[in-house]
């Protein structure tokens, strides 16, 4: 059972956790590893504004960068995928997840302050993935 | 290196989706040297009184199954029958009892048949404070 694992990373204070987890689970199981961020586009209210979205990818590629440079430190090698997408991000993490045939989703829930709820991204992805999902817990 | 599970929760329910959650628990087991338990939890607000004859047959002998299964691969594994609201149920077994993982189907045994997540995990998911593992 070696898993083609998916990594959602977003850039906040969980997610050197989340890789971290990601890095231990494949030391153990097996599997390879590719980080995924998903650059929240504004959904435009009215079309004719024009939103330079440069800097969000710019993060999202640092983002990244970051995850991947800590997977290099645990001795494993990751691949990144970095979309764009104006609403929710789970449903283009589901989308990555199908088209290239991964088998396990690796994402962190960032939840409400009591730090117990499910966020809205993994909620979509919990109920629209077709493979595994793995929650973790801020 | 430092064991990533000790303990794992894996409440089974009988339903055909079963045998791909317990394929799952076991061959994560066996990598992380954690033990399994395997939790039947008795539904108390069953549908009809058949429906509740049924669960009290598959929880005296689901649980106890899968403990088999996984004891046959070596993996230290037990099976607990619980009574109470499902998914209530699991979380706070979870909680108190400190598991590190919990591993269940995205889909059980429902009539109701909900695309890729049932009720059930839906709520753990939703409610539980220890990582979960949603085999799909």
């Amino acid at each position: 059972m070696v898993e083609k694992i998916l990594v959602a990373v977003d850039g906040s204070e969980t997610m050197e956790r989340t890789v971290r987890f990601a890095c231990d689970l494949v030391k153990v199981m097996g599997g390879s590893l590719t980080l995924i961020h998903v650059v929240d586009v504004p959904v435009m209210i009215q079309p004719n504004l024009m939103f330079d979205s440069t800097p969000l990818i710019q993060d999202g590629e640092m983002i990244l960068r970051t995850a991947q440079k800590q997977v290099e430190q645990n001795g494993l090698k990751a691949d990144i995928i970095l979309k764009q997408e104006g609403g929710n991000a789970g449903h283009r993490i589901v989308a990555v997840a199908e088209e290239q045939g991964f088998t396990l989703i690796v994402m962190h829930t960032r939840g409400k302050a009591s730090g117990i709820l499910v966020g809205s991204v993994c909620h979509t992805v919990a109920h629209n993935a077709s493979c595994s999902v793995l929650i973790l817990r801020p | 290196m430092n064991k990533m599970f000790q303990r794992i929760l894996v409440p089974v329910d009988g339903s055909r989706y079963m045998s791909g959650v317990v394929a799952h628990a076991i061959a994560i087991a066996k990598k992380t040297d954690s033990s399994l338990t395997f939790l039947y939890v008795v539904n108390v607000e069953p549908a009809t009184t058949l429906e509740l004859e049924k669960q009290k047959e598959n929880s005296t002998r689901i649980p106890e199954e899968c403990r088999r299964k996984a004891a046959a691969e070596d993996v230290s594994a037990s099976s607990r029958i619980e009574v109470g609201s499902p998914a209530e149920t699991i979380v706070e077994i979870a909680v108190r009892e400190k598991f590190d993982l919990i591993i269940i189907g995205s889909r059980g045994y429902s009539r109701l048949k909900t695309l890729f997540l049932g009720s059930v995990a839906d709520e753990v998911m939703e409610q539980a404070s220890c990582p979960v593992l949603l085999i799909k």
